[in-house]
């Protein structure tokens, strides 16, 4: 079995094109689930809505056995799938800038502007201080770069770094996921709150 | 057994069955023999000396040159050439120049073989936009620093590509121009014309 896409035989412009449908589709996603709520986003944080945790495992691991699935059967070649570079401090400064903003505001960047996009004026404050935030980072980028660039460990895996193969880093995941979902349906009867419903 | 239970176990079978598959280095990028082969015989992914000399010339931005060739023999490069030794292209310093979209790589060596040795693992890596100098450095001096004469009876396409390689090299090493070829076609060579026999009886 060959690749799905041979990526030879498609231009830069049809990938564009295609990130842009899949770009889409993700957002409609994410609305449907009701990401667009900003109290259902925070819920995660109070633990009587843990819709996020349940989300984003789910997408996880679908593609998680759909990657480890697919290059097994020769139909995706895993050692050119692009990972994200690994720059240590930064991605810890930038988890607990993230982490404040997102208990914050409500919502997290891909989901201010999900709920931008059906009119949300607080998400569209969110987008704009975002926006804002990015503009000062870009413009006082110099003073920043040492911090930014400091302990870079390059395109690395989980998997490779603690020495398992990627089969038995998904099960792990897959076991912590489980786990996760119960514990999450738990914590959604323990702080149960009526007052909030799909409506707000 | 509720469906949230159905799919916990549907799951976790998936990754018990994921874990238990023998890992396997799929190469679906690299490509066969017959692929090769092919890919070498393209001419699209060959340039040659006159072409990237009128690219070079022209100031095209989009073309990066890298010399092959090791360190104690980069001598007398192309203009802004980028050394990376044959032995030194999976360095974190000079892989990355490879798997680009950005600038087109020519690659080059003395002759062709170390160029083509890079050019060829660059493609079973993968990586797009790199291109092979026709011939190396080698057919760069021939053709570009030290054009040769055409034959006198050559055609008049051959004397102006002669004369666009000394614009070049001209270009390339700040030489005086050289005069300007006197082209002249070869007239046929006529006959005598025979002379009327005078006088007699005619």
């Amino acid at each position: 079995m060959g690749p799905i896409i041979p990526i030879y035989e498609i231009s830069q412009e049809l990938n564009f094109l295609l990130a842009f449908v899949i770009g889409i589709g993700f957002g409609f996603a994410l609305e449907q689930a009701g990401f667009s709520s900003s109290r259902k986003l925070a819920g995660m944080f109070y633990g009587y809505d843990t819709t996020v945790l349940k989300v984003f495992f789910t997408a996880a691991i679908v593609a998680m056995v759909g990657i480890l699935f697919l290059n097994y059967f020769e139909m995706m070649d895993m050692s050119i799938v692009y990972v994200n570079e690994y720059y240590i401090d930064s991605a810890i400064i930038g988890g607990v800038i993230m982490g404040i903003g997102f208990i914050i505001g409500g919502f997290c960047p891909g989901t201010s502007v999900c709920a931008a996009a059906i009119g949300k004026l607080d998400a569209l404050a969110y987008l704009g201080g975002s926006l804002i935030g990015i503009f000062l980072f870009g413009e006082t980028y110099p003073l920043w770069k040492d911090i930014y660039m400091q302990n870079y460990l390059g395109g690395i895996k989980l998997s490779t770094t603690l020495g398992l193969s990627d089969g038995l880093m998904v099960l792990l995941v897959i076991v912590a996921a489980v786990v996760m979902f119960w514990v999450g349906e738990w914590a959604e009867k323990r702080f149960r709150r009526p007052d909030i419903t799909k409506n707000l | 057994m509720k469906s949230r239970e159905i799919l916990s176990v549907f799951i976790l079978a998936l990754g018990i069955t994921g874990a238990m598959l023998p890992g396997r280095k799929n190469d679906a990028i690299a490509l066969n023999e017959h692929e090769l082969l092919q890919e070498m015989l393209m001419e699209s992914n060959y340039i040659t000396a006159d072409e990237l000399a009128h690219l070079l010339i022209s100031g095209d931005p989009s073309i990066r040159l890298i010399d092959v060739r090791s360190a104690s023999k980069f001598k007398n490069p192309l203009p802004r050439a980028t050394n990376i030794p044959l032995d030194s292209i999976f360095e974190d310093n000079f892989l990355y120049l490879f798997d680009q979209s950005i600038y087109k790589n020519v690659i080059y060596g003395l002759e062709d073989q170390q160029a083509t040795q890079v050019w060829v693992i660059t493609k079973q890596l993968g990586y797009g936009n790199n291109y092979l100098l026709k011939g190396g450095l080698n057919a760069w001096r021939a053709t570009i620093l030290y054009p040769e004469y055409p034959a006198q009876t050559a055609s008049k396409e051959e004397f102006d590509l002669y004369e666009q390689r000394n614009a070049a090299r001209e270009f390339f090493t700040g030489a005086k121009a050289i005069p300007k070829v006197d082209f002249r076609p070869i007239a046929p060579i006529q006959g005598r014309k025979k002379k009327k026999v005078q006088g007699g009886c005619s």
